[in-house]
């Protein structure tokens, strides 16, 4: 029973990996722009087919990342154009509609490329069963793993050691007094979608790679959960948004595994109504947060 | 019949779009942004199906009802959401659709994943289109009294309505339960017009639709709900020569609209307009009775 | 004298009978084109589906009118898209029947459309015949409704043999999707039925949502149960990935499924993971008969080398058992005689035995429900091969 739970434990910390993934890129444009981009999601679908090709390609799962995440980081500066810079000072609610907007183009031009069907994966990584203990872990579940450390990892010391890095967080946390002391806040912007996005294709090549299923609608649900996991964590907050998908995760898997799986989604958006009563903050977001 | 068969179809989807659009402009009004009618859609379709098929009781009475039902549970969802505002009431009332559809997922005595049908073919073009005056008659009146003002004041700056001595929990309780009846209503006219209902038809998209309308058609008066509805719902009719990329422009037309006319397609100032046109023709067409 | 009588009465009988015995079905078509609609899932959810139904009634179409036509007249079908969505196959089906006047509806593919039309139907007055949905009991609830498909049960039961025979399976666990109808109702009701009357233990029954992407949770609960096999009710794109996620995580069970798991996108997406998979399903792409292979060929040219999946096998069928009840029950194609003809249509599908389809002997029974031989296939080398039972 012990080691059961323990792979069941294991198997959510793959998804929450997933979840943090996304809603890093999430809660990354919120805390800049203080604004939700709904087409997030389908950012990460595109990353996922983007990966496919690549892999198809290349036939390098490594290199299928990089390129997937370029790919996104590109599309996602691409986004920030179209569907919220020509809205600044418009009503706070006209950039919901547009993102709307184009995840669906985006997610209509996806399936008019590639067919509305799933997509596998080419088996791309050797599929070895280790046992470690009691324990068996396969190996894509240690890759997924090991990448989703990697690049949470690196973009830590972004934000922390670097010039650029350092300018996005001061532009999360107040834009004019980032501005005058020489930020310089459209850049800083852009910046922002770029590794917000390239974040979720990693994300989007990883669930290809783990659990093979690509298809143009995937955006939608993961989208949703990226936002509730944003949530748990703390509008704007990173490491919030690592740990509120870590948790997401494990509790979807143990509910799944322990009740029925029909619930599955009633655990995150219950935990989200329980979150927004009781301490809208996020987990680890502050209590003077920027609302609205 | 009036019109051909097949745009009588049309007619009262649009009827029940538009009735669904004004069910989102009354908690608009008073300043929150609900993406969680398709829930009160769900509540309102299933109850007042459940009681003409399984109670066969007769129509008039479980449209009476069933509604109702939506707008009790509005009430209790709208108590805990006067709390909470801007981004974290639109994440509240999303989870809250979200957690009524997982909840119909699993409900056996309305069918479960399966849907239910068996209900009687009710809504008619008239019918449809009674109800929906009704509301937009609603809606107008209230916009222009006390009421309306209130709302405004409410919605421009809650402290300071509270303060000239608005009840503000009681208008903001009133127009959240009044909407969540209205999407019932949408929702017990969409059940008797399909005759099959499942959890899958009142997704989140069903809580995005609305929003769309009043996005495109104008977030000042409720005339946006009607002209927002009316536009997006016949031009996938108009555009259907393109049949496979319908949805596609559905998106562009979206994205362009907010950002040629952020405001929405009718604002204030040209339903003043409109007025002062009308009341200058008035009184010339009486002035001239004068100097006849 | 007499013998002048007797040739003209011989003379008029010939002719009066040739007038009265000769098979109405010969009757020449009026008008320039025969309509007949199609409505199908091409995009949505079960756009697959679609797109194969609607590849499939080109070829039909191309094939007939280069024949000739139905009854020397060229025939059409009008083709709307659903989107996969109820309402939309609602009112376009009211279109077809109230505006482009068609004479009969291939469709609706999916199950719940098909649910929400068929009470409507005795209104309507035109026969519908879906080439895929096999929820049971739908056809008969309305005598205009019509499935040339089999139901889930028919499809699944041989496939249970097989399966449990094969691999000698005493314990089972059942997986299945329960935001899909026709997956629901096999994996809730029909599967525990057969696994008992074949006599296999049911060890558990567990559930996931068509948009899940991770099973890990459920496949584990799986493997710690020790069963020796896994049944699953589900639709091929999550079937392929339940198989291969479960492999990745060690489990080495035989995996059996049913209706939605039927197509040939499934066997290529599962490899080498899965291999002797069995399902059960209502036609086979890859039959040898040379009427298949013609078929398969060109359906292959058109869809960039995919295999149908049975929807458009049965699309293909479905046209020309129309051509054939056209022809053969006195349809006369005048815009007058309308309802006339489809109440003809209507006849000739109730009366339909043993029509050589590509997908076998087809028939409806009583209820209007597809009466034919199930087709058990299982995966070798990434595609479908026929087991005989």
């Amino acid at each position: 029973m012990g080691a059961v739970l323990v792979e069941q434990l294991l198997n959510g910390v793959m998804l929450g990996a997933v979840y943090a993934l996304i809603a890093i890129g999430y809660t990354l444009i919120f805390g800049v722009l203080g604004l939700l981009h709904l087409a997030h999601g389908e950012v990460f679908m595109v990353g996922a087919f983007v990966g496919l090709v690549a892999v198809r390609a290349t036939g390098s799962v490594l290199l299928a990342i990089a390129i997937a995440m370029l790919a996104t980081g590109v599309l996602g500066v691409l986004v920030e154009r179209v569907a919220f810079r020509p809205l600044r000072g418009a009503h706070h609610l006209a950039p919901l509609a547009t993102t709307i907007g184009v995840g669906i183009v985006l997610q209509e031009t996806t399936r008019w490329w590639f067919g509305a069907e799933q997509q596998g994966f080419p088996p791309t990584l050797a599929a070895e069963v280790w046992q470690l203990g009691p324990l068996r872990v396969s190996s894509v579940q240690a890759f997924m793993l090991a990448s989703a450390l990697v690049l949470m990892t690196a973009l830590h010391l972004f934000l922390a050691r670097t010039g650029a890095g350092r300018a996005i967080r001061a532009t999360a946390e107040d834009p004019a007094v980032a501005g005058l002391l020489g930020v310089n806040v459209s850049a800083m912007v852009v910046l922002t979608f770029f590794v917000g996005s390239a974040l979720a294709g990693a994300a989007g090549v990883l669930v290809g790679i783990a659990y093979n299923s690509v298809h143009p609608f995937i955006g939608v649900q993961m989208g949703i959960k990226g936002l509730v996991v944003m949530m748990l964590g703390g509008l704007g907050n990173v490491p919030g948004a690592v740990l509120g998908g870590l948790l997401l995760g494990i509790l979807e898997v143990l509910g799944a595994g322990y009740l029925a799986s029909s619930y599955r989604d009633a655990f995150a958006f219950g935990a989200l109504v329980l979150i927004l009563l009781v301490r809208p903050e996020g987990l680890l977001g502050l209590r003077t947060q920027r609302r609205d | 019949m009036i019109v051909g068969p097949y745009f009588e179809d049309v007619l009262i989807q649009l009827g029940i779009n538009l009735i669904l659009g004004l069910s989102l402009y009354f908690p608009l009004a008073a300043g929150q942004l609900s993406l969680g009618q398709g829930g009160f859609m769900a509540i309102g379709a299933y109850a007042a199906s459940w009681l003409t098929v399984a109670q066969g009781w007769p129509w008039p009475l479980a449209f009476a009802v069933g509604p109702l039902v939506a707008a009790v549970v509005g009430a209790v969802v709208g108590l805990p959401a006067l709390r909470v505002k801007g981004i974290y009431l639109v994440l509240l009332t999303m989870a809250f659709g979200e957690i009524v559809r997982v909840f119909f997922l699993n409900f056996g005595p309305t069918g479960a994943a399966q849907g239910y049908r068996g209900m009687p073919f009710v809504t008619t073009l008239p019918i449809v289109a009674g109800f929906a005056v009704v509301l937009a008659v609603l809606a107008a009146r209230t916009a222009r009294s006390r009421v309306g003002r209130a709302l405004e004041a409410i919605r421009t700056d809650e402290l300071a309505a509270d303060v000239i001595g608005v009840d503000v929990t009681r208008v903001k309780l009133t127009a959240f339960t009044i909407g969540a009846w209205a999407a019932g209503l949408a929702g017990a006219l969409w059940a008797h017009y399909a005759l099959f209902i499942d959890p899958e038809e009142f997704g989140l998209h069903r809580s995005i639709m609305p929003f769309t309308f009043l996005v495109v058609g104008g977030l000042e008066t409720f005339w946006g709900a009607i002209v927002g509805a009316t536009t997006l719902t016949l031009l996938p009719e108009w555009l259907r020569f393109l049949k496979e990329w319908r949805l596609a422009f559905f998106g562009v037309a979206m994205v362009l609209v907010m950002i040629a006319r952020p405001q929405g397609l009718v604002d204030r100032r040209m339903v003043e307009a409109i007025r002062r046109m009308a009341r200058r023709r008035r009184s010339r067409d009486n002035t001239e009775e004068d100097t006849r | 004298m007499r013998q002048l009588r007797i040739a003209c009465a011989v003379t008029v009988a010939v002719a009066l009978l040739a007038l009265v015995g000769a098979p109405p079905s010969e009757a020449k078509l009026e008008g320039k084109v025969v309509r007949l609609g199609g409505i199908y899932p091409i995009t949505g959810k079960g756009a697959e589906w679609g797109e194969h139904s609607k590849i499939a009634t080109d070829i039909a179409l191309e094939e007939i009118n280069a024949a000739g036509g139905v009854g020397g007249v060229k025939l059409e079908v009008v083709v709307h898209d659903t989107a996969t969505e109820v309402g939309q196959a609602i009112s376009l089906t009211r279109k077809l029947v109230l505006e482009e006047k068609v004479l009969a509806i291939n469709g609706p593919c999916f199950s719940s459309e098909y649910e929400a039309l068929a009470p409507l139907l005795d209104r309507l007055q035109i026969v519908i015949v879906s080439q895929c949905s096999s929820k049971p009991g739908l056809a008969k609830l309305s005598k205009w409704a019509f499935r040339n498909t089999l139901t889930s049960d028919k499809q699944l039961e041989p496939a249970v043999d097989v399966w449990k025979k094969r691999y000698k399976i005493k314990t089972a666990a059942i997986l299945y999707d329960s935001a899909d109808a026709v997956s629901a109702a096999e994996g809730a009701k029909i599967l525990p039925v057969l696994l008992k009357k074949y006599g296999v233990e049911q060890k558990d029954i567990l559930t996931y949502q068509t948009k899940d992407i991770d099973f890990s949770a459920q496949l584990t609960k799986i493997k710690s149960l020790g069963v020796d096999g896994i049944a699953l009710g589900s639709c091929y794109q999550q079937a392929a990935n339940i198989v291969r996620q479960a492999r990745k995580l060690g489990l080495k069970q035989p995996f059996l499924a049913g209706a939605c798991t039927g197509s040939p996108e499934f066997a290529k997406l599962v490899g080498d993971d899965g291999e002797g998979s069995i399902i059960g399903s209502a036609g086979w792409p890859d039959d040898p008969r040379p009427r298949n292979r013609e078929f398969l060929k060109k359906f292959m040219e058109r869809a960039g080398g995919k295999k149908p999946n049975y929807g458009g096998m049965r699309s293909y069928d479905n046209v020309y058992i129309m051509k054939q009840v056209i022809e053969k029950y006195g349809v006369t194609n005048k815009p007058g005689d309308l309802e006339l003809d489809r109440e003809k249509i209507r006849k000739g599908w109730a009366e339909l035995k043993g029509f050589d389809g590509i997908t076998g002997a087809t028939g409806m029974d009583a209820d209007g429900e597809g009466a034919g031989k199930s087709t058990v296939l299982e995966v070798k080398g990434g595609v479908f091969v026929k087991v005989e039972y």
